[in-house]
């Protein structure tokens, strides 16, 4: 009997997440998080609380927790001003870690992001996990994901013997969810870069939770995975079939942006840095398929349609 | 356990391969249900590791209109067959003496394009234009105002059909490979290429039964011409030339995706940044790559140097096939040295516009936009013998000494080629 924790349970990807593991024989699945699902899957236990580091220990070691699998981001479904969020994410993340290593849980299974490798016009056109991170970015859900990874990277080297698995998921969308960048896609107008039209990706939210399932269920694996559908499509596509209309700008008006009120509200808040228009950030989910065994089953048109067909 | 509304929202059964059109009229599955089919996927995960590698070369195709099924084969033959008698009838016009010239030529030449334009329609489009064809068309003579009128349905159907395409882009329904190639793109400039292939370099290519069939090979080529239309070239070569008419992907210089129009385009033309990960990523995937070893400092170089390989550096791209085991094969171009030639590298200019070289040849920039045309030199490709990679062991890829004789081999097959075939034609423009 192996138990897992699943934090994040409120959300639509944690409730999935937490029902795949609960659906599997010789899984006990308790489920924290902030707030309650929505729609609660049966035989997973749920448990709405703060999820400060102290709570989480205790319930770490009242339910001899095997496995942690860590969804708890503020930002991904919902959207919070960030100003509310704050640097939440960052913090959760260390106090779930400390945790986990206080309690002896020795697996743990963390969600990130496939845009912590940057945009750069040099990059692989399909990047591997093993690439170095992106320097940073504004404030925000890309940069905490970048901070979240580097915190790992320290904390893998401190404690050797936890193995940590980071899930870097694409883009999500499916389900009624909608992360930043899907948000941005379906935009109208979409501004994007003029000149440029650089591969992206993006993951239906089953696949995705799919992957995190596997992740937690295989105890060989560890490190860094990729994750998304496949094949890449091009931005000004995923835009169109996101039911969005891309808007052609030169760069100076993104830089305009900053002191032009009225080109700042057509431009509106983008979920990444401006780098992201102009070079593409595609990952090799080559790994994932050999050693999680996880394909993506769907199309990444199938998802963005699904999207425009939600807001039309 | 209670059930939102917004938790169900554009839910889709997992498997379920459905028209997105049709999300709303379907009942929403809820969500309990789709987890029983992704269990079963978890359940047996060792049985999908067989096929969980993703297909590299899988085009997704994103067009939701249901297209009549017809069979591949039966529009092939009707465009063949329309094809044909279209050009009979545009000799036979030629070939008439009687009546004006300029109506028997304008005659004619509609019939060539309505001709070239037949290879892009599709079925619905391409039966009524068939049944034009041959209603107006080919019983009547050219001086019968039924002639005429059925041309220009013909046309007026051609560009309905090219409007369509144009309107199904806008709405996103095209298809590009993992890499962002177009091939719709292709297809639409192919009848350029060839004409700068067969008309205005007059390209002649040799030892193109070397390049294989399928699967993986390295192409290493000499580099110049300021533009790379050599590039442009060898792949029209292997496209239009090779028995498996296949599409060689280029590898170019990153510095060309910092340039606004021409990064999206390089991509969707199927090229792909240099770099040794990502020649070695094409050809896992079973590409037919091409590599410039010379880099900007070929296509660079000034008239008095042409000719001569400098900086000729292959070597990761050499270790990259051997690691996949694909044939190397050298190739020397001749001609794209003199269609820019290039008097003076005016560094300072280069440098402000932030490109490798800002080159003075004897028409650019001094006849404005007149000098980007390319002049008409004659070419000649030739694919030289492979070099079989299996040769040299399987702890090549390992080794910097094979590597550096490797590139040492083909650097002197492509130098000797070119010395010979440079000292051998007469003529820069008829070789």
């Amino acid at each position: 009997m192996t138990t897992v924790l699943v934090t994040g349970v409120g959300s639509v990807l944690g409730s999935l997440v937490a029902g795949i593991l609960a659906s599997q024989s010789n899984i006990r699945v308790v489920g924290v998080g902030r707030v309650a699902p929505e729609y609660t899957p049966a035989s997973v236990e749920v448990r709405v609380c703060d999820m400060s580091g102290e709570t989480l220990l205790a319930m770490m070691r009242a339910a001899r927790v095997d496995v942690v699998v860590h969804l708890d981001i503020a930002g991904e479904e919902e959207a919070p001003p960030y100003e509310i969020a704050g640097r939440g994410n960052v913090y959760r993340a260390i106090e779930v870690l400390g945790a986990c290593h206080a309690a002896g849980v020795p697996r743990v299974v963390m969600r990130s992001s496939l845009l912590v490798y940057g945009a750069r016009p040099d990059a692989p056109v399909f990047i591997p996990e093993s690439a170095p991170l992106s320097s940073g970015a504004p404030a925000g859900l890309l940069q905490d994901y970048i901070e979240i990874e580097r915190l790992v990277g320290d904390f893998k080297v401190r404690h050797p013997n936890m193995r940590i698995v980071m899930i870097r998921c694409a883009p999500v969308a499916g389900n009624g969810v909608r992360s930043p960048v899907v948000q941005f896609l379906s935009r109208r107008p979409a501004p994007v870069l003029a000149g440029f039209d650089p591969r992206i990706q993006v993951l239906h939210i089953h696949d995705a939770a799919v992957a995190l399932a596997l992740a937690t269920l295989n105890d060989q694996v560890e490190g860094a995975f990729n994750i998304a559908a496949h094949p890449p499509l091009i931005l000004s596509q995923a835009i169109l079939l996101a039911g969005g209309q891309p808007l052609p700008l030169p760069a100076f008006a993104f830089h305009a942006a900053s002191f032009l009120e009225p080109i700042r509200s057509l431009i509106g808040a983008l979920p990444f840095p401006i780098e992201y228009l102009n070079y593409a950030c595609v990952g090799d989910i080559r790994r994932a398929a050999c050693e999680l065994h996880w394909t993506p089953q769907r199309r990444p048109d199938e998802t963005l349609r699904e999207i425009a067909t939600v807001t039309a | 356990m209670s059930e939102s509304p917004e938790a169900h929202t554009g839910d889709l059964p997992i498997n379920g391969a459905q028209d997105a059109d049709n999300v709303q009229e379907t009942s929403a599955v809820p969500v309990v249900e789709d987890q029983p089919a992704v269990q079963n996927q978890l359940d047996a995960p060792v049985e999908t590791a067989d096929d969980a590698a993703p297909a590299p070369e899988e085009e997704i195709s994103v067009t939701s209109t249901a297209e009549p099924v017809a069979p591949v084969d039966a529009v092939e033959t009707l465009r063949a067959e329309t094809a044909a008698t279209v050009q009979e009838l545009e000799v036979e016009i030629r070939n008439q003496t009687e009546g004006s010239a300029e109506t028997r030529d304008l005659a004619a030449d509609l019939l060539r394009l309505i001709r070239e334009n037949l290879e892009r329609l599709r079925p619905p489009a391409l039966d009524n234009v068939v049944t034009t064809l041959r209603q107006n068309v080919f019983n009547s003579d050219y001086l019968d105002p039924d002639f005429w009128r059925g041309i220009a349905m013909v046309l007026q159907y051609q560009v309905t059909e090219l409007t369509a395409l144009i309107q199904r882009r806008l709405r996103g329904e095209f298809a590009v490979d993992a890499y962002g190639m177009d091939s719709e793109l292709i297809e639409l400039v192919r009848p350029v290429a060839g004409f700068l292939y067969r008309s205005w370099w007059r390209v002649t290519s040799e030892g193109l039964d070397g390049v294989p069939q399928d699967g993986a090979a390295l192409l290493l080529a000499n580099h110049s011409g300021v533009l790379p239309w050599d590039s442009a070239m060898i792949a029209t070569a292997v496209l239009e030339d090779h028995p498996s008419q296949r599409l060689v992907r280029s590898l170019h210089d990153s510095w060309m995706t910092n340039i606004p129009g021409l990064a999206p385009a390089l991509a969707a033309f199927g090229q792909v940044p240099a770099s040794p990960e990502n020649a070695m990523r094409l050809l896992e995937d079973g590409h037919l790559v091409c590599a410039f070893p010379e880099g900007v400092q070929g296509a660079g170089k000034l008239f008095w140097n042409r000719y001569q390989l400098t900086g000729f550096d292959a070597r990761e791209y050499i270790r990259a096939a051997l690691r996949i085991g694909a044939p190397i094969i050298p190739v020397a171009v001749i001609g794209a040295e003199e269609i820019y030639p290039m008097l003076i590298n005016v560094r300072p200019v280069a440098q402000l516009l932030n490109l490798p070289y800002f080159p003075l040849t004897p028409l650019f920039p001094w006849f404005g936009l007149l000098g980007i045309a390319p002049l008409p030199s004659k070419w000649s490709i030739i694919f030289d013998t492979p070099i079989d990679p299996l040769a040299y062991g399987p702890k090549a890829a390992d080794d910097s000494t094979t590597i550096a004789q490797i590139n040492d081999l083909v650097q002197r097959r492509i130098q000797a080629l070119l010395d010979e075939r440079t000292a051998a034609r007469r003529s820069i423009f008829f070789g």
